[in-house]
C-alpha cells in the first residue's frame, strides 16, 4: 500500500460517520412509519440493527487497531456478528451506537496518522486471513463501513 | 458474593458518571499542564486519559462477549506497550468522546440484562472468575480511580 493508496483510505475511514448520520436523518425523515425496524431488504438485519452493528465491529475495530499498532503479532479473535444481533438488545435507541461509530473512527484516525509506512505492515494473527496487516486491517474496516452505508442507502431507496 | 439490585443500580450509575467524572478531572488543565511528569515516575495526564479511552472501548468488548457468547477467550493487552507505541502525545479531545460513547452505548446493554445475564462468566487470563458483575465491579469506579491518577499528576 503506497501513501496515496494509504491518505485515501484515511479520508474514507474518517467520512463515514457524518455519511451514516446524514443517511439515518434522511430514513427518519422518510415517509415509512417504521424505517428504522423494518429489514433493509427481505432476510436482512433493519437499519436499526445495521447501526448497533456498526457501532459494535467499530468498537471491535478500534481494540485490534490498537493491538496490532502496540503488540507483536497480537492473536485477533473473530466474533460472531450474528450472536451479537441475538444478544445485545438491537432493539435499543440508537444514538449511543452512532455516537460510538464516530468516536472510534475519531480517535482511530488520531492515531492512525501518527502511524508511519512501516506499522502498516504490523500484523496480527486472525484465524480466517493469512494475513491481517495493519494495512488489510484499514481496508477491510473502510468497505465494511461503506457495504453498509450501501445497505442503507438501498433501503432508503425503496422506502 | 452476587449483588443485590441496588448494589447493582448504583455501581451502574457509577458507570454513567464515569465520562464526566474523567472531563472535570481535566477541565481547564493547559497542554504543558497534560504533559507534566508526576513526581512518582507515573503517566502524565494526557496518557492516563487516552489509557481510559483503550481501556474502555475494550472493556466495552469484553462485555458484550460476555454476554453475547458461552465463556469467551477476553484477551489481554499490555498497557504500557500500548502507552509507549499508540502516540499518547495526541490531542486528547478524541479520546474523552470514545471513553463516554463506549460507556453510554454500553450502559443500554447494562440496563436491559437479566438475572441470568449477570452471572455469565468468562475465561480470562488474569481473572480466575470473571462474571458480568465482576466486569461492572471493575469498571464502575474505573474512571474514578483514573480521575484520581489525574487529579496527583496535574498537582491538584
Amino acid at each position: 500500500m503506497d501513501a496515496t493508496e494509504r491518505r485515501d483510505l484515511l479520508a474514507r475511514y474518517s467520512a463515514l460517520p457524518t455519511q451514516l448520520e446524514a443517511l439515518v436523518a434522511k430514513l427518519l425523515a422518510g415517509t415509512a412509519d417504521d424505517a428504522l425496524n423494518a429489514p433493509a431488504a427481505p432476510g436482512e438485519w433493519s437499519p436499526r440493527q445495521i447501526i448497533h452493528h456498526l457501532g459494535d465491529s467499530e468498537l471491535m475495530d478500534a481494540a485490534r487497531l490498537r493491538l496490532i499498532a502496540a503488540e507483536d503479532n497480537p492473536d485477533i479473535t473473530p466474533y460472531d456478528e450474528e450472536l451479537f444481533a441475538a444478544h445485545l438488545g438491537y432493539e435499543r435507541p440508537i444514538a449511543p451506537s452512532l455516537a460510538a461509530l464516530r468516536a472510534a473512527r475519531e480517535s482511530g484516525a488520531d492515531l492512525l496518522a501518527g502511524l508511519g509506512a512501516d506499522d502498516f505492515e504490523r500484523s496480527g494473527r486472525h484465524p480466517e486471513h493469512d494475513e491481517y496487516t495493519l494495512a488489510i486491517w484499514l481496508e477491510k474496516a473502510v468497505e465494511h463501513g461503506e457495504a453498509h452505508l450501501a445497505q442503507l442507502r438501498a433501503a432508503l431507496e425503496r422506502e | 458474593m452476587t449483588l443485590d439490585a441496588a448494589e447493582r443500580a448504583n455501581l451502574i450509575r457509577r458507570y454513567r458518571e464515569g465520562p464526566d467524572i474523567l472531563a472535570a478531572a481535566t477541565a481547564g488543565a493547559t497542554g504543558a499542564e497534560l504533559d507534566r511528569a508526576p513526581a512518582d515516575g507515573g503517566w502524565t495526564a494526557r496518557q492516563v486519559i487516552h489509557h481510559t479511552a483503550d481501556s474502555e472501548m475494550t472493556s466495552a468488548i469484553r462485555l458484550r462477549r460476555l454476554i453475547a457468547e458461552d465463556e469467551p477467550d477476553l484477551g489481554a493487552y499490555d498497557e504500557e506497550l500500548f502507552a509507549r507505541r499508540l502516540h499518547y502525545d495526541r490531542p486528547i479531545v478524541a479520546s474523552l468522546a470514545a471513553v463516554r460513547a463506549a460507556r453510554e452505548s454500553t450502559a443500554e446493554i447494562l440496563d436491559r440484562l437479566s438475572e441470568a445475564d449477570w452471572r455469565r462468566a468468562s475465561r480470562h487470563p488474569e481473572h480466575a472468575s470473571y462474571t458480568v458483575e465482576d466486569w461492572l465491579r471493575i469498571y464502575a469506579v474505573h474512571c474514578h480511580e483514573h480521575a484520581d491518577q489525574i487529579r496527583r499528576a496535574l498537582g491538584g
